[in-house]
């Protein structure tokens, strides 16, 4: 694993009208898997639309594979080496899959028919859609759908990948396929991935990022923001107003997330979720509830 | 008939392999017709390989999009097979879309042909703004659902967006003047129209460097129409043609080439999407 | 839905109207080693096959909503793949090794004791009538009877004029009426 830095942003400012979406925000990426986690209006998305290119910063630097996408060659130079998969993606009318993805090759310059056609049954293989890429995109299920649209994302297996909400809508058994598939992609290449999902996050990256209202939270080491909930996650038979948050789980005890275990209760291994509420505290807890 | 017997596997190698008699070889080819664990059984006698070969050319030819009217019309004028893949995607060159057009303009040429004063006015207001609405139904965020991903890939957007252009009028002019035939008593102004209508396509380029197409085209569109609702209200609907107008029109589509030369490199709005 | 491989050909049809093509990779794998065997069997030419073979399953593709339901899907797809033999047919004389005529391979064996049951059980006495026939009316029977084909198809498939077709085919019918009365006496 090289430790040369991919991605180097240094005080990277975005307002929409009124809005702070990003406030002088300083992040790099190497090599490997990066979740980034935040309630809605964090910034994510922001982040990574500006990451690929499809979005100025209002002011900061961007840095990416090395160079400073500010002319046209560099940013097209960029733009071959990345792949993009935003929040939401609509379907042109009559597309099949594979027609869908064959169209997003052509944009990234495959020209030669036979080539092309072999790449992009690659990458719906890895997706698990080579059956039903003959079918019309918008006849497939949301969570197919959504592996469509990744599927585009790892044409050419760029070296940087930014996915916005990848494994929305997608089944389990799916999830866990696609988490094998991006693990992979990140033995070579950048990938950072944005979500709600905390085990995807648990499971899949070495890294995490947590944005709140447009700043960094945190930023290191899966298993250090899950230290940070050590000694602050406990069981017992009824909620306990001492804990920030609590919750009846399958099991009939309830799970309760605090500043600390009173003495004498039941402590248990955190999560990444634990660490995550304790994190955000009131912030993260109103709008998981509206999610 | 459901049969207990079953071909051995000597007649099937024997059958495969071409020595097997006519009469057995019948036998088997209509017992295959009716049983499926035999024929799963005579393909362990069969060479896979050519069989692979194949359902290769079989999937190609099944996944492999057909191309629309408009794809094979570019790639007949010499257009490169991808390039005409992506332009040929735009709304605004489907096929539905210029048989849409193609009877508007019936209705819109047969206006002009009997409806007189005001059918005319029609005609005049349609005519330059048919490419208008052909460019701003070819590019950009609210008609493309593919807008945003589109700016992430090495492709030249403006290679994109002048090859749509030049697509979109190479369709819907001489739609149009096939309409214009209809106007009566047209002699200049059978084309002159087109110098608005060129016009306009540029202004709505340049602008597109700023804004998204859509609004662009809405300005323009309103604008015209004022004009046009003007002349005809002076039952002079063909004051919007007069020279002096004409000479305008010329320097400012010269103006817009102009912008849109200098200012093509930044057809990727990156602030646009806020 | 994943397409299953143990579906039925008539569930594996309709996902292949839906746009399956899953679906469509087990059905070819079903049906492609058999219909390549019989279309060799008829015609000599390696890629006159594998066109056939293409054509015939790009057709099952783009046809599969049309398919009724009746009777078997096997059947249904030698239909397509005879008669996009025939059509290649047209015209070409040089092809085409028409396997119908009796082999006489060398130490070939006789006629097992399976097959002649498996003989008389698809046809019955009407198997020994057809042994009976002269290889030129089998031919017109088999491709008539068997196959499905009209008179100008067959013409076209066995190299012969139609008229010559239609009296062989009367011919063999009467010597057939023939046999099985005779059989029965």
């Amino acid at each position: 694993m090289t430790t040369t830095t991919t991605v180097a942003l240094t005080g990277i400012t975005k307002r929409y009208r009124g809005t702070t979406a990003l406030e002088a925000v300083d992040l790099s990426f190497k090599p490997g898997v990066t979740g980034l986690l935040g309630p809605n209006g964090a910034g994510k998305t922001t982040l990574l639309r500006i990451v690929a290119t499809v979005l100025a910063p209002d002011s900061g630097s961007v840095r990416l594979l090395g160079r400073s996408p500010a002319t046209p060659e560099a940013l097209a130079d960029v733009r071959r080496r990345l792949g993009y998969l935003p929040q939401e993606m609509g379907f042109p009318r009559g597309f099949t899959g594979f027609g869908f993805v064959d169209y997003m090759a052509v944009l990234k310059e495959w020209t030669a028919r036979a080539p092309r056609h072999d790449e992009v049954r690659r990458v719906l293989d890895l997706v698990d859609l080579g059956d039903v890429s003959t079918k019309r995109v918008r006849a497939l299920s949301g969570g197919q759908r959504r592996r469509v649209a990744l599927a585009q994302a790892m044409l050419g297996d760029p070296d940087l990948m930014l996915l916005d909400e990848p494994t929305t809508g997608v089944d389990p058994e799916q999830r866990v396929s696609l988490r094998q598939v991006l693990s992979r992609a990140g033995e070579h290449s950048t990938v950072l991935l944005s979500t709600h999902q905390t085990e995807d996050v648990a499971a899949l990256c070495d890294r995490v990022v947590v944005l709140d209202q447009g700043h960094v939270r945190f930023d290191g080491a899966v298993v250090d923001l899950v230290a940070t909930a050590a000694g602050r996650v406990w069981l017992a038979d009824a909620p306990d107003p001492g804990a920030r948050a609590s919750w009846r789980t399958g099991t009939g005890k309830h799970r309760n997330v605090g500043l600390a275990a009173p003495p004498g209760a039941e402590p248990t291994v955190p999560t990444l979720e634990d660490a995550y509420l304790l994190l955000l505290g009131d912030r993260a807890l109103t709008t998981e509830a509206a999610a | 008939m459901k049969t207990t017997w079953h071909a051995d596997d000597a007649l099937m190698a024997r059958y495969v392999s071409g020595n097997a008699g006519s009469l057995d070889g019948a036998s088997l080819e209509q017992h295959l017709t009716r049983c499926s664990d035999c024929r799963a059984r005579i393909a362990t006698h069969v060479d896979v390989e050519p069989l692979e070969m194949v359902w290769g050319r079989v999937r190609e030819q099944v996944q492999a999009p057909a191309p629309s009217l408009v794809e094979r019309l570019l790639i007949r004028v010499g257009v490169p097979a991808h390039d005409a893949l992506l332009v040929a995607a735009a709304p605004s060159l489907r096929t539905s879309w210029l048989l849409g057009l193609a009877m508007t303009l019936g209705f819109v040429g047969l206006g002009a042909a009997y409806g007189g004063s005001r059918g005319l006015a029609l005609f005049l207001l349609v005519a330059p703004l048919v490419p208008v609405a052909g460019v701003a139904f070819a590019y950009g965020p609210d008609v493309d659902p593919l807008y945003e991903v589109g700016v992430a890939v090495p492709y030249s957007t403006p290679r994109l967006l002048l090859l749509r252009t030049a697509a979109v009028l190479a369709t819907s002019l001489p739609l149009v003047l096939v309409a214009s035939l209809l106007v009566p008593g047209l002699s200049w102004t059978a084309v002159t129209w087109l110098l608005p209508a060129l016009t306009f396509t540029a202004v709505m380029l340049a602008a597109s460097t700023w804004t998204s197409p859509t609004v662009a085209a809405l300005v323009l569109g309103i604008a015209w129409a004022c004009s046009v609702g003007a002349a005809a209200l002076d039952q002079n609907p063909y004051a919007v043609l007069a020279p002096f107008l004409l000479l305008v029109y010329a320097v400012l589509g010269v103006a817009a080439a102009l912008v849109l030369r200098v200012r093509i490199r930044s057809l990727t709005p990156l602030g646009s999407l806020s | 839905m994943q397409t299953d491989p143990s579906w039925e050909d008539p569930e594996l049809l309709t996902a292949v109207a839906g746009g399956d093509l899953g679906a469509m990779r087990v059905l070819y794998d079903r049906h492609a080693p058999w219909l390549s065997a019989r279309l060799t069997r008829r015609c000599n030419s390696p890629e006159a096959v594998s066109d056939v073979l293409q054509d015939t399953f790009v057709a099952l593709w783009n046809g599969a909503e049309r398919w009724r339901g009746d009777g078997e899907v096997a059947a249904w797809l030698w239909g397509i793949a005879i008669r996009r033999l025939v059509s290649r047919l047209r015209g070409r004389r040089h092809a085409l090794v028409l396997p119908l005529e009796e082999v006489a391979v060398a130490g070939a064996p006789e006629a097992s004791a399976e097959e002649m049951v498996l003989l008389g059980l698809e046809y019955g006495d009407l198997g020994a009538a057809l042994q009976k026939l002269s290889p030129e009316m089998r031919a017109v029977v088999q491709a008539t009877v068997l196959d499905g084909l009209t008179t100008r198809e067959t013409a076209r498939l066995l190299g012969i004029p139609a008229n010559t077709v239609k009296t062989r085919l009367h011919r063999a019918k009467a010597h057939l009426r023939q046999n099985l009365t005779e059989g029965l006496a």
